[in-house]
């Protein structure tokens, strides 16, 4: 994201715009950049963390039965992990586009995941379905669940509650966040191509 | 059709920008119609906020135009800029580079995207006089090496048409020579150079052909000697009381401005009419010079002239009274 947005503020992008100005090429391009650059991290940090975490596990004697299919599963958990990682690189230079300042673009992830998706939750709980949270959870873990309550009254006049789980799949997950990063792109390409640039 | 060596580098037809303002819609170009030939320096000049900028901006596909026509060797643009754009290399007002790379870092990386042949960022470092300091960060650059960088990248495509929205801005006198030779020689190698700047000196000194706006319309256009000739005879005229001089001269329909302790009327082509003119008022004359007008002195004239035009028809408009800038001028 800043990636995107020091290139806006610093006008850096209109020196690209005069040697390359077909845009949308100069969009995706940003975007390609984005999602391949928080590749490596994403997956240097992941074998920090899984390495640590055997090591630990290893020096404590508990580390139990480790078969192929644990390196499969870890394998396919960081596979999703750098997946989800370049939709959100191509999320956040669509939203470093859309709102050109680092701190705004920042402050609206906050704003939107820390407070806004709280905020939902608690208040429509099946809305929790269709959070940004539920679904990235969904799709690196390969499927979630959350709660609802189901209250109906009882012949007292109270009221009987009852927790149901609601699944969330793996795919419902990568879908949702693959429409969220394809409708973030568009929007961004859109206002890219139209904007008049400073 | 037109043949190859009638189109011009670049040429605008009734191109209009307006930007959202809080009164509303400001103008920024004004039916702009721009024609620069091929070949030689183009100074592109006018007062801050005339227009200048954002003509560029549009030429290069930054800025959307309203309306209008703007074309680059014959290819509209923007909508056919990427079939020219190799042939187009711009600075627009202050170089932006990334503060911490080198000045090698920063064109290799401009080279690659552009697919610039191996070596030739070696060849644009050793042209502009950078060679030296080619691998220390941008950041610490002076305002000068900023600009002989920027002039640097443009010249990655070796185009035929260069484009610099004030070059010397912020440049000591040593910068501007040398930014002003740099203009200069790629000129003499058969380059077209569009340069835009209120600096009207540098501009005079290196500049084949200009181009004057205002108020994002063109006022004149032409070979810098013969707007120097359109212009007429300036004279400095010395008298005691200037004040009441300028006055009476103004008064008998000339352009008068301050010149030290004299006064210096533009126009003029009787100078013996001035002295008529303050004898009358009992002012006598104790020095009547003519001087060679200079760039600076059109461009005064034609841009004061304008404006004028300009105010009278903002009042008739205030008025009530619909009159178009063309009926004011005539």
């Amino acid at each position: 994201m800043s990636f995107v947005t020091a290139e806006i503020s610093t006008g850096a992008i209109g020196l690209w715009l005069t040697f390359e100005p077909r845009r949308q090429r100069v969009y995706w391009s940003k975007v390609a950049a984005a999602m391949l650059g928080v590749l490596p991290v994403v997956a240097l940090a992941y074998a920090i963390m899984a390495g640590g975490a055997y090591g630990a596990f290893a020096l404590n004697d508990r580390l139990g039965n480790v078969t192929g299919e644990t390196w499969s599963e870890l394998a396919s958990v960081g596979g999703r992990l750098l997946v989800a990682s370049a939709g959100t690189a191509a999320v956040g230079a669509a939203l470093g586009v859309l709102l050109k300042h680092a701190a705004a673009a920042l402050g609206f992830l906050v704003v939107w995941v820390g407070v806004l998706e709280n905020v939902v939750g608690a208040a429509v709980p099946e809305l929790q379905r269709w959070l940004v949270r539920t679904n990235v959870t969904a799709w690196t873990e390969g499927g979630t669940a959350f709660w609802i309550n189901d209250c109906t009254p009882d012949e007292t006049g109270g009221m009987v509650c009852e927790s149901i789980e609601r699944a969330v799949t793996q795919t419902q997950g990568g879908l949702f966040l693959l429409g969220v990063t394809v409708v973030a792109s568009l929007l961004a390409l859109v206002v890219f191509r139209r904007r008049d640039v400073s | 059709m037109q043949s190859t060596a009638e189109v011009p580098a670049v040429e605008t037809r009734a191109l209009r920008k307006t930007y959202r303002s809080r009164r509303g819609r400001a103008v920024g170009v004004e039916g702009l119609d721009l024609v620069v030939p091929v070949g030689g320096v183009h100074g592109f000049l006018g007062p801050n906020g005339s227009g200048k900028t954002t003509t560029i901006r549009m030429l290069l596909g930054l800025v959307r135009a309203d309306s209008g026509t703007a074309r680059i060797f014959g290819h509209e643009v923007p909508r056919h800029l990427p079939d020219v754009v190799g042939r187009v290399g711009a600075i627009v007002e202050s170089p932006k580079f990334f503060p911490a790379f080198s000045a090698r870092r920063n064109l290799d990386l401009l080279a690659a995207a552009i697919g610039a042949p191996g070596g030739r960022v070696g060849e644009v470092l050793e042209e502009v006089g950078l060679c030296e300091r080619a691998r220390d960060r941008y950041r610490g650059y002076s305002l000068g090496m900023k600009q002989r960088l920027a002039i640097a990248a443009t010249l990655l495509k070796d185009p035929d048409l260069l484009i610099f929205d004030e070059p010397t801005n912020g440049l000591d006198p040593a910068g501007i020579r040398e930014i002003r030779d740099t203009m200069r020689s790629l000129a003499d190698r058969g380059k077209t150079v569009l340069v835009s700047s209120h600096i009207l000196a540098e501009v005079e000194q290196v500049a084949d052909t200009v181009s004057i706006i205002t108020r994002g319309r063109l006022i004149a256009s032409g070979s810098v000697a013969e707007l120097i000739g359109a212009g007429g005879a300036s004279v400095r005229v010395g008298v005691a009381d200037t004040a009441l001089a300028a006055t009476v001269l103004r008064e008998a329909g000339w352009v008068v401005r301050p010149d030290g302790r004299s006064l210096m009327v533009d126009g003029v082509e009787d100078p013996a009419a001035i002295t008529r003119a303050l004898a009358g008022r009992d002012l006598w004359v104790d020095e009547l010079v003519p001087v060679q007008a200079g760039l600076e002195s059109v461009f005064l004239e034609l841009v004061g002239k304008d404006e004028a035009a300009g105010s009278r028809h903002d009042r008739r408009v205030r008025d009530g009274r619909h009159t178009t800038v063309e009926e004011v001028t005539a």
